[in-house]
């Protein structure tokens, strides 16, 4: 009797495309999906990136405000990052303040960030105490098929490398800011984090960019997020314990991903500058 | 208005839309007669609000079209079809194979997974109709009175089903605005997979009964005869 | 503004750099030179792109692209009610509408507002006639529409991305709802306004100074939804509907071209056909 049905049955069906080091839509079991980048679609925003990751697709826009800084920290601008799974990208979702995963992507991001100390938040300064930049990052996703959180973390850091502030100026005469749009000043990105994830299959096998149905049935889950030569951030939120073979393995495949993903970024980068 | 502008991006032939004739507002048009899509090379491809043919005495409306002004227009958006039916009248469909989207009917045949197990009913959300896969499932409900056809008043539900066991079922009634009514008091009806309590898929031995080929215990279960007009509803067709 | 337990906060106040900029002349959109800032005639549209299927997970998609305003679809349905709803036997039809807060010139927020919930109505109401309800009793099908960025004639764009993204879902319909909009001032009469163009409150309340946004049934030739703001005489926004028509048909093969393509290539994955 029939027992490989997708919809009935889907470890079942899984276990019979692993058991042979293939996944269903083809890939083997450490290859990621195609990587597609595309910057600046966004005209209204300061910043912004396209990405996606064979069918999930995220989209970041950066909007610059200007605030206040903090007492401690005069000089601090701000970064918020946020994700928003909206009802549009998955059945799942609901409308509504945002769930418990994008509140973790949230938090993620955020982590990512500041870890990698990818941007110099000093920079941010327009006038030390009084006026500093507010960089509003939220990252939508438009397509929910697993792995949203490498999408985001890859989007954000495409979005903020294509970011322009215009030049914004304290006039000591009028004692006001005075914004000029014809000149703009791209912002200084130091370093550049990206996030792999891994998620466990049947308590021993790891399966590299997993698809929202590889989520759904994995046991576990590990991100690995590489900040150029360094490790900046490992995640494993429970599940199904790892030996130390598996998570060298894992810490390798994610330094490997890691120059791919910076590679594609630059070749966007300047295929848009030329 | 010029139309140059979205032309630009749209250059290619114009291969299914003729507008003089589908998608002009002209109601002295008569259409042209229906193309034999058989002997077409591309099935003619459809869009809601297309204008297919006259409604006539020769001709029937089918699934995916709709008649409005002695005309039928399509509903649907997909490919034209034309059958003839027994009383020599051409029944005009748009269908778009194995993509229509399906709610469960009354007499439909849907598949299900039980979610739930209680004394007096069972809960399973329902994740197939005939053949066609539901993208989301909809609720469904087994009262134990609609499990089999007799000896209604001996059933036991925790002999009948157990959470995760793939049902097929009968949709008796629409139900309530939570959930669909559903009945396996058939022959043809009931469990056709179900887990033993060691993880091997059963196989089942009679009518109420299914063995684990691993540890050779025998669970309870309402099992389907399964025909092999049902066989392919099951999941393994190709 | 409170803070949000469940989002990364910034700053309580921030003020877009964009305040700051020395005010650029008032752009007087009634001169009679007949040329637009983007170099179109008023009777002018913008070019369009539209394509199907981009959201996977969903049943249907829909991205609409004129210039600046880039507005996304999905349709997820029919399936069963969420909430605790009285039973029915028609189909219920829901619309959620949304700007991405980067998606203006000044930053949205993530709450909807009211602009936000009013284009919800209005998109569900130009919908809702062109959609065979007695299809599918007791679901519901949900359309959720996201400005990605705003340049004008956002609602306009949204009907007519969520009617071919409801098309492409496979939802019966009478016909396919195709939006255009118009600004008139004076006696002009400026077809698809882009975001500087468009009719604000803030506008002088002299007479003959508005917008109207139709959303047109081209082959059953009905209209189901119009909306009008400002202060019009009947015989401006009586022309100004029949151009936003005249536009609507013209969309039309676009529109059907989109889903031609979407349906081919569905015919070509599947070899069963």
């Amino acid at each position: 009797m029939a027992d490989d049905s997708r919809l009935a049955r889907p470890l079942e069906y899984y276990r019979k495309f692993i058991q042979n080091d293939v996944r269903p839509d083809e890939r083997s079991l450490e290859e990621f999906r195609p990587t597609v980048l595309n910057i600046g679609c966004i005209g209204t925003a300061e910043g912004s990136a396209l990405v996606k990751l064979g069918t999930t697709s995220v989209i970041c826009g950066v909007k610059a405000e200007i605030a206040a800084p903090k007492t401690e920290s005069p000089k601090k601008g701000y970064i918020v990052p946020n994700v928003e799974l909206g009802p549009m990208c998955c059945s799942t979702f609901r409308p509504g303040p945002p769930g418990d995963q994008a509140q973790y992507l949230s938090v993620f991001t955020n982590q990512v960030i500041q870890h990698s100390k990818c941007l110099d938040l000093e920079e941010l300064c327009i006038l030390p105490g009084k006026y500093v930049w507010t960089l509003y990052c939220d990252m939508v996703c438009l397509n929910y098929d697993g792995n949203v959180g490498d999408a985001c973390v890859l989007a954000l850091l495409t979005a903020l490398q294509n970011t322009y502030l215009p030049t914004v100026t304290w006039n000591e005469d009028s004692e006001c800011l005075e914004t000029s749009d014809s000149t703009k000043i791209r912002l200084n990105v130091h370093s550049q984090p990206v996030s792999s994830t891994f998620s466990i299959f049947d308590n021993h096998i790891l399966l590299v960019d997993p698809t929202k149905e590889e989520e759904d049935l994995s046991t576990g889950q590990l991100t690995v997020v590489t900040a150029d030569e360094a490790i900046c951030l490992v995640k494993k939120p429970g599940g199904s314990p790892l030996n130390d073979r598996q998570l060298a393995e894992c810490i390798n495949r994610a330094f490997s991903r890691s120059k791919e993903v910076v590679r594609l970024i630059h070749e966007t980068l300047n295929s848009v500058e030329r | 208005m010029e139309k140059k502008s979205f032309k630009a991006r749209y250059n290619e032939e114009d291969r299914y839309y003729d507008n003089k004739g589908y998608s002009s507002v002209d109601y002295n048009y008569t259409g042209p007669f229906l193309p034999d899509v058989n002997k077409m090379a591309a099935p003619m491809i459809c869009v809601p609000g297309q204008r297919l043919c006259p409604d006539n005495e020769k001709v029937t409306a089918g699934r995916g079209t709709y008649s409005r002004n002695g005309f039928v227009y399509s509903s649907l958006a997909g490919y034209l079809q034309t059958a003839h039916s027994e009383d020599g009248k051409n029944i005009i469909e748009v269908i778009r194979d194995g993509d229509e989207n399906v709610v469960p009917s009354v007499d439909a045949i849907v598949t299900a997974r039980i979610t739930n197990v209680s004394p007096r009913f069972c809960k399973c959300s329902i994740i197939k109709v005939g053949k066609t896969d539901l993208k989301d499932s909809f609720r469904g409900m087994i009262r134990r009175e609609d499990v089999r056809a007799t000896e209604k008043d001996k059933v036991e539900m925790a002999k009948s089903f157990r959470p995760g066991d793939i049902v097929m079922a009968r949709v008796i009634s629409l139900g309530d605005s939570q959930s669909y009514l559903l009945s396996t008091a058939e022959n043809e009806l009931g469990v056709v997979i179900a887990t033993s309590e060691a993880g091997v898929t059963m196989v089942p031995v009679s009518w109420c009964k299914m063995k684990c080929p691993k540890t050779r215990l025998e669970e309870h279960r309402k099992v389907a005869k399964v025909q092999a007009r049902f066989i392919e509803y099951s999941g393994s067709g190709p | 503004m409170p803070a949000d337990s469940r989002r990364i906060n910034g700053p309580e106040k921030s003020i877009s750099p964009y305040a700051f900029s020395k005010p650029c002349k008032d752009i007087k959109i009634t001169e009679p030179s007949l040329q637009r800032k983007d170099g179109r005639n008023p009777d002018n549209i913008r070019p369009i792109f539209l394509k199907t299927g981009l959201i996977t997970q969903a049943q249907g998609s829909a991205y609409i692209e004129q210039d600046g305003t880039k507005v996304i679809c999905s349709v997820y349905g029919p399936r069963a009610v969420i909430r605790k709803e009285e039973f029915s036997m028609q189909g219920q039809l829901t619309c959620d509408f949304k700007f991405t807060t980067f998606s203006c010139h000044n930053r949205r927020q993530y709450q909807q507002d009211a602009e936000e919930k009013d284009f919800s109505v209005q998109l569900l109401e130009a919908l809702e006639p062109a959609v065979l309800l007695h299809k599918f009793p007791k679901a519901q099908v949900n359309i959720m529409v996201t400005v990605l960025q705003n340049d004008g004639s956002v609602l306009a764009a949204s009907v007519t991305c969520a009617s071919v993204a409801l098309a492409d879902a496979g939802i019966e319909m009478y016909d396919l709802v195709i939006g255009s909009s118009a600004r008139i001032s004076g006696a002009t009469i400026l077809m698809d306004p882009c975001a500087t163009e468009e009719y604000s409150d803030k506008d002088s309340a002299h007479v003959n100074n508005g917008s109207v946004t139709v959303g047109l049934m081209p082959s059953l030739n009905q209209i189901s939804a119009v909306t009008s703001k400002g202060e019009l005489e009947f015989e401006h926004l009586n022309k100004a509907m029949k151009h936003c028509v005249s536009m609507c048909v013209d969309l039309y093969p676009v529109c059907q071209q989109a889903l031609a393509v979407a349906m081919e290539t569905r015919i070509n994955a599947d070899p069963k056909t």
